[in-house]
């Protein structure tokens, strides 16, 4: 009998201690869609080269937050290889990055496009990173820019 | 059963509970769509989505409009940008979006009209002031 208990409680214990292992390695954080998964994640190289090709494709791209929208978190850049930057904003407003996130790995899906981002829109976009009043007036032209304007998810790692 | 067993089945128990716990919190990671401190302001905003939506649904469906924002509140709320109301842009637009909605409350003809004009004064505001929320905002409209 005490062989048999002996036994029970090593299997317990080891399998838990599995389970265990597999947690810690998927442990991250969702926002925005709460089924989302890390499965199917390419690279911001990928990305760039998927657009060098069609209009716009649905995706999950991994790359590195280089900056936050500094009131409220509803925007963020991030690094998607070499100077280029994804610029991200989340669908419907429904849910804004943390201030601090800035470094931190993330993985975003949606549709991803190149757009043009308005005067208007950068200048707004630079009075929310703080920039000086001389900074923003400086801003006349439009810009190109990888984009997902409506993200419909984000897992920061 | 012996003394001895008996302890060795409590002891199995109560590890594999404390074990289950343990891996449990580990997987648990909180999560919410809203991490940062939001504003007054910015929460009275997501009732008034809210808000909106469901009298978008009343007028479709031909019942009684039911607004339960205070309208007033628009004037007080503390703001994410605390200088928002200091050129008086703000003020001008809230006090266009509560006429908008007045008549919208007291209008018995053509309401699908009326709702979409005030949300387009939604739209003029957040062009202006906060652009970030405008394609959510266009959402609200009625497509006729």
């Amino acid at each position: 009998m005490k062989k048999i208990l002996l036994t029970l409680f090593c299997i317990t214990n080891l399998s838990l201690f599995a389970q265990e292992e597999i947690n810690t390695k998927t442990n991250y954080t969702i926002y925005g869609n709460p089924k989302m998964t890390t499965e199917g994640v390419i690279s911001g190289e990928e990305l760039i080269e998927l657009l060098n090709t069609q209009d716009s494709a649905m995706v999950k791209v991994e790359g590195v937050i280089s900056e936050v929208c500094s009131k409220k978190g509803c925007w963020m850049d991030v690094n998607i290889g070499g100077e280029n930057t994804l610029f991200v904003r989340f669908m419907d407003y429904g849910f804004f990055m943390p201030l601090d996130a800035a470094g931190t790995t993330a993985i975003i899906e949606g549709m991803a496009k190149i757009e043009v981002q308005t005067v208007r829109w950068l200048k707004h976009k630079a009075e929310d990173a703080g920039e000086t009043q001389e900074v923003i007036d400086a801003i006349i032209k439009p810009t190109i820019a990888y984009s997902i304007s409506e993200a419909t998810g984000v897992i920061l790692k | 059963m012996r003394l001895g067993l008996k302890i060795l089945v409590l002891c199995i128990i109560a590890y594999s509970l404390f074990s289950y716990q343990r891996t449990t919190a580990q997987n648990k990671k909180e999560s919410t769509n809203y991490p940062n401190k939001d504003s007054e302001l910015a929460i009275l905003m997501r009732d008034l989505v809210e808000n909106t939506e469901k009298v978008k649904k009343q007028i479709i469906n031909g019942e009684e409009i039911e607004f339960f924002i205070e309208f007033k509140k628009l004037h007080t709320a503390v703001p994410t940008e605390v200088n928002l109301r200091d050129d008086g842009l703000y003020t001008a637009f809230t006090e266009s979006y509560i006429y908008s909605v007045k008549e919208l409350i007291n209008t018995k003809n053509d309401k699908a009209t009326l709702y979409n004009n005030m949300i387009q004064s939604c739209i003029n505001c957040h062009q202006q002031i906060c652009p970030g929320p405008v394609k959510r905002i266009r959402k609200l409209k009625i497509k006729k």
